[in-house]
């Protein structure tokens, strides 16, 4: 299969992360329950971003595949 | 409270220490080193991003509206992802153009707009103004906060400026820009002490807010979840955990907020300083793409742990915004209440200086610096520009000071940065349809940022000022005019949204609506053409190829000039500098003299490296402003290679269609060689010209043989003035220059040149203005040139002289062509008059030598009548004479008396001499015409010896002599003719027996072969006679001629044996020499072929085939008649008679006549397989000999096969 290039993965996750952290999505965890002690909306937007990071983190040191 | 009262002179230790940095910084610089060239100190200043809004804004925030702030981060995070293709090519882009701002970027896109700059610089001057107003605020705020925790805190808005902090530090701040933000003028050099200092402070604000967030969460509470869940407790705490209902943001706000920031942490003006114009390598950009987001979350993480605790712990929520330094506060924690006030402090600074400085560039470049230019004044602009940069660092930070003042403490802070982030967004569409869209235009980014700022105004800004200006109360509660459809705050009845997501729907979606439909429905102009090609394809080349094309400059300024006006805006070292850097670049020794094409770059080069002075749009407005006034125009023009070079840009089709051309060029040039006819070229190639060039008029010139070059063809010149010029051996003319150079010369404008052109206008009189002359070469020298005229300057780009040159180089193959052509046409021609003249004179030749011939054969035939008249007369009386004496003699006529016998005797004696000798005569003459025929034969030598020997010896008569035969003890077999040979004996035996008085005759044989194989008996006749003289040796085979006259008389002999004998000799293939010594002896030696059985058959074969030849006829094959001719004059004169013959017509022949002999051309041979298998099958010609004519060699050839022939026959016959 084609390995899909270092531009294109960014998109994707760009895409990926403004669905992921937007509306409706977030609506699924828009909730005043708690989980771990924590309210689900706070974990899942804290985690979430840190995931997003993480991400970026990941993909700018080990290239998005046009790189070996 | 000790601590606190340090509070001022901490603060200005903390600026001093600022200073401090900064300095470093560019101390370092200075040698040479770089502090900021890391992606840590890229990504901290990044975060000049969060300001004191987000220091104790986000606090506030999320205690009033729950997670409102997390989309102005999360934003800024997902924009991390697009930095690969957005970030970066936006500082690519601006590195290129030297850009200095947003502003400076946006217009450099549209064309360098000046207009566009202005209008930008304004917009974010007013839009930046509440977020600057905002950082003031915050600061006086805590400050006063600080200095009078525990008293009355001072109403600081209303208090006289000179009692206020915030006027102070403001100036202070001002100072800072001004020292480290406005060092120099040349923006592209990076100010590395303000960037290092910014950095510092962002570690400091992130320092100090985790500080407290820590302090907060795991002092004053035992973590996070404890907090969270505390506040769960409160239902109006425990509503802000969840967004979509009021007062956390709607789903529509949180989807405008992400959008919003995303955009923000990219275009701010101090974004896009630190981020784009501060940019120190792509490598830093891609560690900061998740350092940076980092540094939003740390910063973030504590903000409603801190918000919520602010609530529990019985504050306010009036206060929310300054929970942050509160918390600590009432906790009576002095230390880390004023490392968060320094942590406030440096977000708040870290903002203002850089925003300023950005915003002040913009200011003095797009509006202060076009207008001081225009005033023409004797100054150093630069000295000037420099320090009212300075002041307008100055003067923006007051007017954010005095809008503070103006707008107060009405407004929460989270409001002002939010107004401030929507401005920005105006500049969104611009700039990344810019980037992304090439039909994007000027009259639509302008038409989008202007009705976009218009609609933040009247849905945002204005409603924020209904405080201090009530009238705008009733517009924003009853709308413009008190039409309802134009309320501010759901404007055409779309009242769901907030007021948020209401100004950014409404101002992005006409925004991007007019910039869309606007760049659809106008045209762009020329410079925004290659600077839209510039931005979207970011590709230098593209953009320099187009400008060369598509611009040109009549009388360029010259390097004084440029160096005085640039002098004025970078100081005169900078000036020579970037002068020099222009000639080093395109490797030019000579400052004057540019052609116009390199002055062109030349101000490119001027204006872009302005350009990093005062901004792009100013660059260029001073310069054609300068240019301008220096008479100086840059002129578009017309370039047939225009279209060519954008096709490549093009797409497929326009580029299929070029091909296409191109293709029919071709065409017209393969026509140019497929014909040999000079003027059938020249017409072909004028009409190349003429079309392809699309020049008003053009000329093919070729040396004549005079030496002089001559116009052969034309089109657009006067037809008499063309047929009059004649361009000579002369520097002065571009013709010749262009021939004796073997260099195309492209003068762009006659204005110029060097000197001016020999025709100098065209066929209806208009002047030439420009032209271009290339050499017509083949294999390395000149024949002529072709040029080309036009009445109006033009540039000539490489392609398109390269095209040209392969255009004459062309027509140059095809006229070499034909001149070939022709050269072998006439050599040809030569050739065969030469050929036709040696005919003639052969011919002439042949017929006198006919004539002689036919003499000689008269004559001859006289002579052999005469001999045969004469031997008849002759030897008729002479036998009767000697018949009748010897009757005598025998007495038939009675007796006779002694002395009767005696006389008789004698007479008998000399009739019989005479008889010799005529019989002698006859021989010698029969031999010298060639009539004496030989019968060879098989003969035994022994037999001749013994034969001649018998007749010879009555001659010995009383000598003492005795003849030895040593030759005849074997058996030896000669091939001769058997009466010669013996002839040939009695000649030799009888002259030795002559001169030889007494002793012996020895006749002796050797045999040696030849080189050929034949071998050959040598014969010796040995006397011990007289002898002969040296000197006589070589005349005793001559005619007539004995040694001595007296020796006839006295030995007898007619001297004419010798002479016989050594032509019998010779005619049967041997030789005949003498040895002798005076009064020892003399020897005859001769050879004589010998027979043997291997030779003896052949022989006869052809004994037998000779014999016929006399009668007999050739065959002559030969197609050319010429030497048809001549072989038949050669081969009839011999006596021979002549057939032609053909394939078709040779076996009839043959049936009718027997050839002696077939004469067939060596090539017809060859290639005439019918010709061949016919002489094969027929069994005449099979065994006819056959003999080749070559047609060079075909005369020598004849005369030898005809000798052979002849000679053969007088041997054998």
């Amino acid at each position: 299969m084609k390995r899909i290039k270092e531009k294109e993965w960014w998109v994707i996750l760009f895409i990926l992360g403004v669905i992921v952290l937007n509306y409706p999505f977030i609506v699924i965890f828009n909730k005043t329950i708690f989980v771990f002690g924590y309210p689900l909306f706070f974990l899942y937007i804290y985690v979430g971003w840190a995931i997003s990071i993480l991400m970026i983190f990941i993909f700018t040191q080990f290239g998005g595949g046009d790189r070996r | 409270m000790r601590l606190l009262s340090f509070l001022p002179f901490l603060t200005l230790l903390y600026l001093m220490f600022l200073f401090l940095i900064a300095y470093l910084g560019d101390k370092y610089k200075e040698k040479g080193k770089s502090l900021i060239k890391n992606p840590i100190v890229y990504s901290l200043s990044l975060a000049v991003y969060c300001t004191a809004w987000t220091f104790y804004g986000s606090v506030g925030l999320f205690s009033h509206n729950g997670f409102e702030y997390i989309p102005i981060y999360i934003g800024a995070t997902f924009a991390a992802f697009t930095y690969s293709f957005t970030l970066k090519k936006i500082i690519n882009i601006s590195k290129n153009h030297n850009t200095t701002s947003i502003a400076d970027f946006i217009s450099t896109r549209y064309g360098k707009s000046g207009n566009i700059a202005a209008l930008i610089s304004i917009m974010l001057v007013f839009g930046m103004l509440p977020y600057i107003a905002l950082q003031l605020k915050a600061v006086t705020n805590t400050l006063e906060l600080l200095y009078s925790f525990g008293e009355h805190p001072r109403k600081t808005a209303i208090m006289e400026f000179y009692h206020d902090y915030a006027f102070y530090i403001a100036v202070i701040l001002s100072i800072f820009g001004a020292l480290f933000g406005a060092r120099k003028l040349d923006v592209t050099e990076r100010h590395e002490g303000m960037v290092l200092a910014i950095a510092f402070e962002a570690l400091v604000k992130l320092f100090a807010f985790l500080c407290v967030g820590v302090y907060v969460t795991y002092f004053i509470f035992n973590g996070y979840d404890d907090i969270l869940r505390q506040g769960s407790v409160f239902e109006e705490i425990k509503q802000l955990y969840k967004i979509g209902e009021y007062p956390a943001p709607t789903y529509y706000q949180w989807a405008n907020l992400i959008l919003l920031s995303a955009i923000a942490v990219m275009l701010l003006p101090r974004q896009f300083h630190i981020g784009v114009i501060e940019n120190t390598g792509e490598k830093n950009l891609k560690k900061a793409m998740f350092l940076f987001p980092l540094y939003l979350f740390l910063i973030n993480f504590f903000v409603p742990a801190i918000a919520i605790a602010g609530r529990l712990l019985g504050l306010s929520p009036a206060d929310a915004d300054i929970y942050v330094l509160k918390i600590p506060l009432i906790r009576g924690n002095e230390i880390l209440s004023l490392i968060v006030f320094i942590g406030g402090f440096s977000a708040a600074t870290g903002m203002l200086i850089v925003e300023t400085v950005a915003l002040s560039t913009m200011i003095i470049n797009h509006i202060v610096s076009p207008f001081i230019v225009n005033l023409k004044t004797g100054l150093d602009l630069s000295f000037l520009l420099i320090h009212l940069k300075r002041l307008t660092i100055l003067l923006i930070m007051l007017l954010g000071y005095f809008y503070f003042k103006v707008i107060g403490e009405t407004k929460i802070l989270v409001d002002i940065g939010l107004m401030s982030f929507c401005a920005v967004l105006q500049l969104a569409p611009a700039t990344f349809l810019g980037i992304y869209w090439e039909r994007t235009n000027k009259i639509g980014a302008l038409a989008g940022i202007v009705v976009g700022f218009l609609v933040w105004f009247y849905t945002l800004f204005m409603p924020s000022l209904t405080d201090a200006i009530p009238f705008l109360q009733g517009v924003v509660e009853k709308g413009l005019f008190g039409l309802e459809f134009l309320k501010p705050k759901s404007l055409f009845y779309l009242d769901i949204l907030d007021i948020w997501s209401n100004s950014i729907f409404w101002s992005l979606f006409l925004n991007i609506f007019c910039a869309v439909s606007f760049s659809i429905i106008f045209p762009k102009s020329k410079t925004e053409q290659e600077t839209a090609k510039s931005f979207v394809f970011l590709d230098k080349k593209d953009k320099e190829s187009l400008a060369e094309v598509t611009e040109y400059m009549s009388s360029p300024p010259s390097y004084q000039e440029y160096l005085d006006f640039l002098s004025k805006f970078m100081g005169r070292d900078k000036a020579i500098k970037t002068l020099e850097l222009f000639y080093e670049n395109l490797g030019l020794k000579n400052k004057e003299n540019l052609t116009s094409h390199q002055a062109f770059l030349l101000r490119n080069h001027i204006e872009k490296s302005l350009a990093a002075y005062i901004g792009s749009a100013t660059s260029k407005n001073i310069l054609d402003s300068f240019l301008k006034i220096h008479g100086t125009k840059v002129v578009e023009i017309f370039s047939i290679f225009k279209d060519v070079s954008e096709s490549l840009k093009d797409s497929r089709e326009t580029l299929a269609i070029r091909v296409k051309e191109l293709s029919l060029l071709y065409s017209s040039l393969q026509r140019l060689l497929s014909t040999i006819d000079e003027n059938e070229i020249l017409d072909i190639a004028i009409n190349i010209l003429e079309k392809n060039f699309n020049m008003p008029a053009c000329a093919i010139v070729i040396m004549d043989k005079d030496g002089k070059l001559r116009i052969r063809r034309q089109k657009g010149l006067d037809d008499e003035l063309a047929k009059g010029i004649a361009f000579e051996n002369s520097k002065l003319t571009y013709v010749w220059q262009a021939f004796e150079s073997k260099k195309i010369i492209a003068i762009e404008d006659i204005e110029h040149a060097p000197f001016p052109p020999k025709i100098s206008s065209l066929g209806n009189g208009k002047p030439i203005q420009s032209l271009a002359v290339a050499p017509i070469i083949v294999t390395g020298s000149p024949l002529g040139v072709i040029f080309l005229l036009n009445d109006t300057k033009q540039f000539f780009s490489e392609q398109f002289l390269n095209f040209f040159q392969g255009i004459a180089n062309q027509i140059g193959l095809s006229l070499k062509n034909a001149q070939l052509y022709a050269e072998l046409g006439m050599l040809n021609k030569e050739l065969e008059n030469k050929v036709a003249e040696r005919t003639i004179e052969l011919r002439n030749k042949s017929q006198l030598l006919e004539e002689a011939y036919n003499n000689l054969k008269e004559v001859d035939k006289l002579k052999t009548q005469f001999l045969s008249t004469m031997s008849h007369e002759l030897r008729t009386p002479l036998n009767s004479i000697i018949g009748y004496t010897q009757l005598i003699l025998d007495g038939v006529e009675g007796d006779i008396s002694e002395s009767q016998r005696e006389d008789l005797e004698r007479i008998e004696r000399n009739a019989k001499h005479l008889l010799q000798l005529i019989n002698d005569i006859l021989d010698l003459s029969k031999i010298e015409a060639g009539r004496m025929q030989l019968n060879i034969e098989r003969v035994e030598l022994s037999e001749v010896i013994k034969q001649s020997i018998s007749i010879v010896t009555p001659l010995i008569g009383s000598k003492n002599l005795k003849i030895v035969d040593n030759a005849s003890n074997r058996s030896l077999f000669l091939m001769c003719d058997f009466q010669r040979l013996e002839q040939i004996f009695i000649n030799l035996l009888s002259n030795a027996i002559k001169f030889t008085d007494e002793g012996s005759i020895v006749i002796d044989c050797k045999i040696n072969p030849d080189d050929t194989g034949q071998s050959w008996a040598t014969i010796s006749v040995s006397d011990t006679g007289i002898g002969i003289s040296a000197e006589n040796l070589d005349k005793i085979f001559e005619a007539f001629r004995q040694v001595e006259e007296s020796s006839t008389r006295k030995h007898g002999g007619t001297g004419l044996g010798l002479s016989i004998t050594k032509r019998l000799v010779e005619m049967h293939g041997g030789a005949i020499w003498v040895e002798s010594q005076m009064n020892k002896g003399t020897t005859f030696y001769f050879t004589m072929p010998m027979a043997s059985e291997a030779y003896f058959k052949p022989y006869v074969k052809e004994v037998r085939l000779i014999q016929s030849v006399e009668k007999d006829t050739i065959f002559i094959c030969e197609p050319n008649e010429f030497i048809l001719q001549t072989i038949y004059d050669y081969v009839t004169k011999e006596g021979f008679s002549v057939e032609y013959v053909d394939s078709l017509n040779i076996f009839d022949k043959a049936k009718m006549i027997k050839p002696v002999m077939l004469l067939i051309n060596k090539e017809v041979y060859k290639e005439d397989d019918m010709l061949r298998e016919n002489i094969a099958k027929n069994e005449v010609l099979k065994s006819t000999p056959l003999f080749f004519i070559d047609e060079n060699s075909y005369k020598d050839d004849i005369l030898n096969i005809i000798s052979s022939f002849k000679k053969g026959k007088d041997s054998y016959e």
